[in-house]
């Protein structure tokens, strides 16, 4: 009775091995084949183009090789007695885009990809929409910090919530975590991108280890030039001096052309918090678009200038 | 509004004496090439329980001679990690040479408390530009406090709040061991055979 | 007390129709199916491996999808094996007995798939040993590792250790089977000779693991709710998450196990120990259970409608009469609602009619799953704007679809493989039941 029952064993065995290997060399030929169509017509790369659209475009554009940054030896460790804090007057903010171009370039992403927002705000429909320029808040109560599983993004004695790179796994927790949608994910290469116009203007120093594949990053606060005391690329690029930066500890910030006590600038000028409700205690002040430089000017929202 | 005014005529008089001046020394520098040097220092004295800081500002005359230098405009200024602090407004010195300006009373400075001032003229036309800079331990100590290292939810894997480290901890615990518990009733069990199973064909 | 020849009749009775029986034409083109569904989805995580979770739809502002959904419906179907056997058990319901190794390797099945479509869903899965080495007790996730992986512990113990006598009897009585075979069902039945002692001990284990099961079946899956309700989206930051998620992981539950065992009935002719009356009961269960769910659906949607919070209003509107209202209706009415109509009546209950309320129950369940996680993540606190138009919608790609498939399949696979090997109904217990003494339902060879 053995028998016939071990051939018939074996011809399922055999029929199901079959017909698995030839569905995966079916796919793979498939894929194979969707290769060599691409590959004839000038191979083509996607890219994150600046108005923020994906396009493609030839890949003899494009340097996927970033320089060799240093890795931050230091990402766990503060800068020595200080604590940073930000001040964003939004009477100020036209949506010139400065900010978020010298942040790409500072932190060798494509333009269409920066570590500063700049919303279109409009509280209520009958209330007026405003800019708002949001970078990440570095709160003091983090809920992103409070949901990582492996201790990949931290608070930091100088007031800064980093991001180690090389210890997140990619869960994307910290993201859904942040109400202020701060965080940025490197889903792939094409997001990374630079064409080779984007790479010029770009600074040697930048350092930038952070664009890791499948893991999440955001706005540093600039360590590397705060601890030089020069202030962040986007402070220094806004043309209307709507950022201000500094140390809490001094009690004094600045935004390139004027320095005034933190304190006094935000009880004057009635500096409050994004979404203050939700206990996160941001470190980024927001002063009201009371008495505005510039009247509001609608732009269209999907374009990055 | 009354301090602008008198800011105001401030500016008025300066001027006015000022080109007097430089007229007066243009003529001079004309008949006579000397180099004119300056110099400012800063002291600092408390006058009536208020923080004073004076800067005197002197020059040298035709003949090399250290002379107070009137009607520069100063401005004053504590410096810090991004950028200058003005203190007060602009003062200008008068026929002493000396311009005073109050310190702020609650300036944050270092951990021991000093501040550094820093006091310059700018396009003066006869003294050029130039600044000067001393520490005063006048500034409120400021305490980084090492609040990292308490315990909170928001902290590292170290540092979490101790009644969640003891539950969880008990938690699981517990329930592990039940389940080594069961795993030794598990070898109980292939232990309590009364005989050997025989191998079958 | 009955004479032995008849008991051993209806052992070998129970034998015949208990034992592992061989795939039939059926069975094999049903394996194979499950095999190709798993190699394509192989092939499409070697994409994503390759090309980073790009190949995905997710992007910054979806940046949960269908993997985490699939994960949370994973989570769901195996909080079934503490229904029956525990909560069935320590109840004293006596028809739960044939379905018991049912609902459990459904649940050891789900919640292996659940760790394995957490891993697939991670961007860099080569780390995930940082969880081990660098947890933070701090984070849900690892709150949810650690539930999982005890939950899944607990859960193959309680499928193996009632299962030993069984594997006593496949290591003694069955014919024609490879050598590996006969060692694996050695090697699993421990010695088992049925003596006193090791009923007795067997019956403390499982007594403990029953009562130890159902803490950590609710903690499981409120572990779960909590990956979302601590956080402040519109939608997620809701304090009715735990028990909410909970009554629906016990309907989806009952759900599953009603589709697999009328499959299996249906397949083996399982008729005479699958009866009506398991199919009656387990109709009323699942109303019961449905009725509950339908409680914690009114007030997780109802009270927030009531105010009308900003963006918890735009996300209602959405769910209730925008884009996501064909499904959201569907998965209610269809998947909630008619079940709880039609199981109120005893027609409903017979087997045919409530196989298809299953399977109703358990489709929508998956969508139902899908629309707690992305919708949320469509209205965040600051306006989507400056991205590209397609990051302003979420639909998986086919390397999703595929992946997904194959972690349902592998799944099926599981329990598919399980039945081929060790009997799916507890012989043991229904000899005992039918009164058949302990020393005649093994006879181990002296």
């Amino acid at each position: 009775m053995e028998k016939p029952l071990d051939n018939s064993r074996r011809d399922f065995l055999k029929t199901g091995i079959l017909t698995a290997a030839a569905t995966a060399a079916g796919l793979g030929a498939i894929d194979a084949l969707s290769k060599t169509e691409s590959a004839s017509s000038g191979e083509k790369v996607k890219l994150l183009a600046p108005d923020g659209q994906i396009v493609e475009v030839d890949k003899s554009d494009i340097n996927h090789i970033l320089p060799d940054f240093p890795v931050e030896n230091h990402i766990r460790e503060g800068v020595a007695g200080k604590k940073f804090v930000m001040v964003i007057d939004l009477s100020r903010c036209k949506n010139a885009g400065k900010c978020r171009k010298a942040c790409s370039k500072m932190h060798y992403l494509p333009e269409g990809r920066s570590f500063v927002k700049i919303e279109r705000m409009q509280d209520a429909e009958t209330t007026a929409p405003y800019w708002m320029p949001m970078t990440c808040f570095h709160c003091d109560n983090p809920p992103c910090t409070k949901v990582c599983p492996v201790d990949a993004t931290f608070k930091l004695t100088d007031g800064r919530v980093a991001i180690d790179n090389t210890r997140c796994i990619g869960c994307r927790f910290c993201m859904v975590a942040c109400p202020y949608s701060a965080r940025v994910f490197n889903w792939g290469d094409e997001l990374l991108a630079m064409s080779k116009e984007n790479l010029e203007g770009i600074k040697e120093h930048a350092a930038c280890s952070s664009h890791v594949i499948g893991t999440v990053e955001k706005c540093d606060f600039c360590p590397h030039k705060a601890k030089n005391n020069e202030l962040p690329d986007c402070v220094t690029a806004c043309p209307n001096g709507v950022f201000y930066f500094g140390d809490e500890l001094e009690d004094v910030v600045s935004n390139g052309d004027e320095t005034v006590r933190l304190s006094e600038l935000i009880k004057e000028k009635a500096g409050y918090r994004f979404l203050e409700e939700l206990g996160t205690k941001p470190r980024v002040y927001y002063l009201p678009p009371a008495n505005r430089q510039f009247p509001f000017k609608e732009m269209p929202l999907d374009s990055i200038r | 509004m009354k301090k602008y005014g008198f800011l105001w005529l401030k500016f008025v008089a300066v001027f006015l004496v000022a080109s007097l001046a430089s007229s007066r020394q243009g003529l001079q520098a004309q008949d006579e090439p000397a180099a004119v040097q300056a110099a400012i220092k800063l002291s600092f004295d408390t006058e009536d329980s208020v923080k004073m800081v004076t800067a005197t500002v002197t020059k040298t005359d035709a003949e090399g001679k250290t002379i107070p230098a009137p009607e520069v405009e100063l401005t004053f200024y504590a410096k810090k990690s991004f950028g200058l602090l003005p203190i007060g407004d602009a003062q200008t010195t008068d026929e002493n040479g000396e311009a005073k300006v109050e310190f702020p009373r609650s300036l944050p400075g270092d951990r021991a408390g000093n501040v550094t001032v820093l006091a310059k003229f700018e396009d003066n036309e006869e003294l050029g530009s130039m600044e000067t800079m001393q520490t005063v331990k006048w500034g409120i100590p400021v305490q980084a406090d090492e609040e990292i290292n308490q315990r909170a939810l928001w902290a590292s894997g170290s540092n979490a709040p101790w009644p969640l480290v003891i539950t969880v901890s008990a938690m699981v615990g517990g329930v592990w061991a039940v389940i080594i518990y069961i795993l030794v009733l598990i070898f109980q069990i292939k232990k309590a055979a009364s005989y050997e199973i025989k191998k079958q064909n | 007390m009955e004479n032995e020849k008849n008991q051993d009749v209806r052992m070998k009775e129970l034998l015949v129709d208990l034992m592992p029986k061989k795939f039939d034409r059926q069975g094999q083109i049903w394996v194979v199916f499950l095999v190709l569904v798993m190699g394509l989805g192989l092939f499409a995580y070697i994409r994503q491996l390759k090309h980073g979770l790009i190949v995905t739809d997710m992007r910054d502002y979806t940046s949960w999808g269908i993997y985490i959904s699939n994960f949370v419906f994973f989570v769901a179907i195996s909080l079934v094996g503490s229904l029956v056997s525990a909560i069935l058990k320590l109840t004293n319901v006596p028809w739960r007995t044939p379905l018991v190794r049912i609902s459990e390797i459904i649940a050891v099945s789900a919640i292996l798939f659940a760790a394995i479509i957490i891993i697939v869903d991670m961007g860099r899965p080569e780390r995930f040993w940082h969880l081990f080495v660098y947890g933070r007790i701090q984070s849900p996730i690892l709150w949810d590792v650690i539930v999982i992986t005890t939950y899944l512990t607990i859960s193959v113990l309680l499928l193996y250790i009632p299962m030993l006598p069984d594997l006593a009897i496949c290591r003694d009585s069955m014919v024609g089977v490879p050598k590996w075979r006969r060692k694996l069902y050695k090697m699993l039945a421990l010695n088992w000779q049925g003596n006193k002692k090791q009923y007795a001990i067997m019956n403390r284990s499982i007594q403990i693991l029953a009562v130890l099961i159902i803490p950590l079946a609710f903690s499981i899956h409120t572990v779960t709710s909590w990956l979302f309700a601590t956080t402040y989206r519109a939608g997620w930051d809701s304090t009715n998450f735990g028990p909410y998620f909970i009554s629906g992981a016990f309907m989806v539950g009952a759900g599953a196990v009603i589709a697999v065992m009328y499959v299996l009935r249906n397949h083996y002719r399982l008729e005479k120990y699958i009866t009506h009356r398991h199919f009656d009961n387990m109709g009323k269960l699942l109303v019961l259970l449905s009725l509950v769910y339908l409680y914690f659906n009114i007030n997780e949607y109802l009270v927030p409608a009531f105010k009308m919070k900003e963006l918890e209003g735009a996300h209602l509107r959405e769910l209730f009469s925008g884009h996501y209202a064909p499904m959201f209706w569907s998965v209610q009415i269809f998947g909630m609602c008619v079940p709880i109509v039609v199981l109120l009546f005893k027609k409903g209950r017979r087997p045919l009619p409530l196989f298809i309320i299953s399977i109703m129950v358990v489709v929508g369940a998956w969508f139902k799953r899908f629309l707690i996680v992305t919708p949320t993540l469509l209205h965040p606190f600051i306006p989507i704007q400056n991205v590209p138009l397609s990051w302003t919608r979420y639909f998986p790609t086919w390397e999703e679809w595929a992946i997904t498939s194959a972690s349902l399949a592998g799944a099926l696979l599981v329990i598919t493989l399980f039945v081929r090997l060790f009997p799916i109904i507890p012989i043991w217990e229904v000899a005992e039941e039918q009164n058949i003494s302990h020393e005649l339902i093994i006879k181990p060879v002296q």
